[in-house]
């Protein structure tokens, strides 16, 4: 631990409030680090905002080089840092002091100790990683307080948000917590969780589908009325005559399309012989589509989650459509089971790609159920991870809805500002960090910290398969393939001819 | 502005450029002025260099003034900073703008004093003129007679030398024995000026003062300074060919002291202008002794080294330190409690 003396990095200066301060220093203190005041009887603990390096001589009224040079060899190394200082609460109850500090105290880099009891996330704590400005003191979640308060994890592709997902899911796991993952690229299916992977495949008992679900993956559309409603008659009359029995999945779609050919030549619907046709090939199309998925046979997807486990959704081999329809149709289940008890333990549901699901702009099935798990989950314990590397095409609403946030590196200023507007407690100075952010670096708040922070997070050491591939040595190592495939071929054709 | 001095303007507009024009320069300059590349000396020498500063807030009942100055000193290797300063209050008498000009000239050299004391200084850079200080009396003490300007002498010279030694210029003391009567404090703030410029060149270091705007006209003797001269004729590095000045040709009265007038008298100054960077800004440089042409080029050469743009580094520094802006004298006037009129209030 450093001494008094040299944890002292520089003064308070000109006007200050009960929440910020301006300071200078001689030394070069790092964005996002933590320091204390001693001021109204307490150690109050600050985080450093912005920072900017200052010289009283090269100023930008020099428009020559040699003549900074020339300063410099003069003055040598005479520079100075000012920097802002969000206060953050005293150093035990993080309540924020009522009086400002006096202008002229000194600022101390916060020493390991207060860190550590600062960032410590209590008694069911989940390790993400560690600070960035200070290495080697843990920064922990209030595991109870990211699942009831719901989660969004945004960054740019690359930033390190699988990674994150997987930290997250492994620390649930060593609290025999259950996790739900909607997996839209395969990438958590082969990886090694702590309490084990239960992989579960997509597949939808139609009977089970809700008309609208239905609907949306036979692609009628909300507004085609009369598509619609020959649509919902065909399916519920087969829907009702097939309950309770077993039939295939071609006995099933064959009897609709039975049924449809039935209305066909019906009088009474002789003028909507074109929308029960366009019917016909939406059906003919759904099931060429999503032969893989549909199944009479298959358990309801709810009925497959299992505690203790990392329950992967693998949505790798379905297309969005049909993605929608998976994720509404069990998040509207799940919510059901848990309300009527029928599931008798908490969810963390991780939705990635939240944005196709969620989106801003157009209306998807999963939307509703999305938005009504944010609203209602945390009273019957199901906590929502929205993570998205669009930001600003994620449905506002949905995004506000998830108090805690761990944003990596994001660069588009649009991005920025949505996830800003979205979040209270992400203020313009650690917007203005977002971009200089590295991979696997975040900007972690909401209720599951005490106070925000930057953070390395951990790197998860089990197996991922999102992480980006080797294109290079891919390509060397077939043109090494087709290399040594032509000399086997010319060994074989001289012994051929040497035969 | 009232738009009637735009009216006013475009109606003399002609006579104007015509003046402007034939106030063309006449002079031929290119026998004094040589163009030459200045090397930067590559030889490791202390050099030192200062400015001061001064602004006043004019209560009605009296008025608050400050001063600093700074001395810069660059031995190759950092940079370090002598300062002074002082802050008081003056009646509201005539002659304030003077007297508080005089006051900073005393706290800069009395600063560039310590410098040369308290460090092994081989140049010592001076802002302004030091010939300009020694031979302009403050012309308000013209009316004082010699018996009083003799008893000042006798009274107060001792302890004015003693306050030589003190980095600032606070005469209180001696202004509550003369109970503020103005001439006779103008005469021995002007008699402190002079002994210390007098010790300043009793160091015998090498002084070199750097003027940025003289109206001096020593060369050409013509209604344009030589300084616009030489400006005009050549944008190269160079200078012009030194000039000697003896003092006791310039100054016929006597200096308050026999002590101040043997010395004094017996200087001479050494008069050349240089450009030390192409294109940039002529410079009046001015030292308290003889030199010949070659020490000329040796001193250039060494003012060079630390100079950025065109002019030495040192003074440039010590001229942005030590400003003092009205929104300084305003905070200065809050921390000493100071809440009277002006009179402006209501403008």
């Amino acid at each position: 631990m450093r001494d008094d003396e040299e944890r002292i990095i520089g003064r308070c200066i000109g006007e200050t409030s009960p929440l910020a301060l301006t300071f200078i220093s001689k030394k070069t203190p790092k964005v996002g680090e933590y320091v204390v005041l001693d001021y109204g009887g307490t150690k109050v603990l600050g985080m450093i905002e912005t920072l900017s390096g200052c010289s009283t001589s090269i100023t930008e009224k020099i428009y020559n080089p040699a003549t900074v040079e020339k300063i410099r060899e003069i003055e040598g190394e005479d520079h100075y840092t000012r920097g802002s200082i969000k206060i953050l609460g005293d150093v035990e109850t993080l309540r924020i002091p009522r009086v400002p500090p006096s202008p002229g105290i000194e600022i101390k880099i916060a020493d390991e100790d207060t860190l550590k009891k600062v960032f410590s996330g209590g008694k069911d704590k989940l390790k993400i990683g560690d600070l960035i400005t200070q290495e080697g003191v843990a920064v922990e979640l209030d595991v109870n307080k990211m699942v009831t308060r719901h989660l969004a994890i945004l960054a740019m592709t690359g930033a390190g948000k699988s990674n994150t997902v997987a930290v997250i899911t492994d620390g649930i796991l060593k609290f025999k917590g259950s996790v739900l993952i909607f997996d839209m690229h395969s990438e958590y299916v082969d990886a090694d969780f702590d309490g084990g992977t239960n992989v579960i495949e997509p597949h939808i008992n139609p009977l089970y589908l809700s008309l609208s679900e239905f609907a949306k993956l036979a692609n009628i559309p909300g507004d085609a009325y009369v598509q619609e409603r020959y649509f919902r008659m065909a399916y519920g009359d087969v829907r009702n005559s097939v309950r309770g029995g077993s039939i295939s999945n071609k006995e099933f779609f064959n009897s609709i399309q039975e049924k449809l050919d039935e209305f066909l030549e019906m009088d009474d619907y002789k003028g909507d012989k074109k929308p029960i046709v366009a019917v016909k090939n939406k059906l003919d199309d759904l099931i060429e589509r999503y032969r893989n998925i549909l199944s009479l046979n298959a358990p309801d997807l709810v009925e497959e989650i299992k505690l203790s486990a990392a329950n992967v959704i693998d949505l790798g081999s379905v297309d969005e459509d049909a993605a929608d329809v998976i994720v509404s149709h069990t998040l509207s289940n799940l919510l059901k089971k848990i309300k009527r008890g029928d599931l008798s333990f908490p969810v963390f549901v991780i939705l990635e790609e939240a944005h196709i699901l969620a989106p801003k702009s157009r209306s998807t099935l999963s939307k509703y159920w999305i938005g009504r798990i944010a609203r209602e989950g945390r009273k019957f314990g199901i906590g929502l991870c929205m993570v998205s590397q669009r930001p600003k095409s994620l449905d506002p609403e949905s995004l506000s809805q998830a108090n805690n946030m761990i944003i990596l590196r994001l660069i588009e200023p649009t991005d920025q500002r949505h996830v800003q507007e979205a979040s209270e407690s992400l203020s313009e100075d650690l917007l203005k960090q977002l971009p200089s952010l590295n991979i696997g670096e975040a900007i972690v708040l909401g209720p599951m910290m005490r106070v925000p922070a930057l953070v390395k997070i951990d790197e998860f050491k089990g197996k991922l398969l999102g992480r980006d591939i080797n294109i290079v040595e891919r390509w060397r190592r077939l043109k090494e393939e087709d290399e040594r495939e032509l000399e086997e071929q010319e060994k074989e054709i001289s012994e051929f001819m040497e035969y | 502005m009232l738009d009637s001095l735009y009216e006013r303007t475009l109606y003399k507009k002609e006579t104007i450029n015509k003046k402007f024009r034939n106030s063309k320069i006449k002079s031929r300059p290119a026998s004094f002025w040589k163009d030459w590349q200045i090397n930067e000396d590559g030889s490791e020498f202390t050099i030192c260099g200062g400015d001061g500063s001064f602004n006043k807030i004019e209560f009605r009942r009296f008025m608050l003034y400050a001063i600093d100055a700074e001395c810069l000193i660059y031995d190759n290797d950092e940079m370090r900073s002598l300062q002074s300063c002082e802050v008081d209050i003056l009646p509201p008498y005539g002659y304030n703008r003077e007297r508080l000009e005089n006051y900073m000239g005393i706290l800069e050299m009395k600063t560039n004093l310590k410098a040369l004391e308290e460090y092994d200084i081989d140049i010592m850079l001076f802002d302004g003129s030091i010939l300009g200080n020694i031979i302009m009396p403050p012309h308000f003490i013209r009316g004082l007679t010699k018996r009083t300007k003799d008893e000042m002498i006798e009274v107060y010279l001792p302890a004015l030398k003693e306050k030589i030694e003190e980095s600032s210029s606070d005469l209180s003391t001696i202004r509550k024995d003369l109970k503020e009567d103005i001439e006779p404090m103008i005469y021995l703030e002007y008699l402190e000026k002079l002994l210390v410029i007098y010790r300043l060149i009793e160091k015998k270091r090498e002084i070199v003062a750097i003027s940025k705007r003289s109206t001096s006209n020593s060369y050409f003797r013509s209604n344009i300074p030589d300084m616009a001269i030489f400006e005009d004729f050549s944008n190269k590095e160079g200078y012009s060919k030194p000039k000697y000045l003896e003092v006791s040709d310039i100054v016929k009265w006597k200096f308050p002291t026999s002590e101040l007038d043997r010395l004094f008298k017996g200087m001479t100054f050494t008069i050349f202008y240089a450009r030390l960077e192409d294109f940039k800004n002529i410079l009046k440089f001015e030292l308290p002794y003889r030199l010949s042409e070659s020490g000329v080029a040796e001193i250039l050469e060494k003012v060079k080294k630390i100079s950025t743009d065109g002019y030495p580094y040192l003074l440039k520094r010590a001229h942005n330190d030590v400003i003092i802006r009205d929104g300084d004298m305003e905070r200065i006037s809050r921390i000493l409690g100071l809440f009277e009129r002006t009179g402006r209030e209501m403008l």
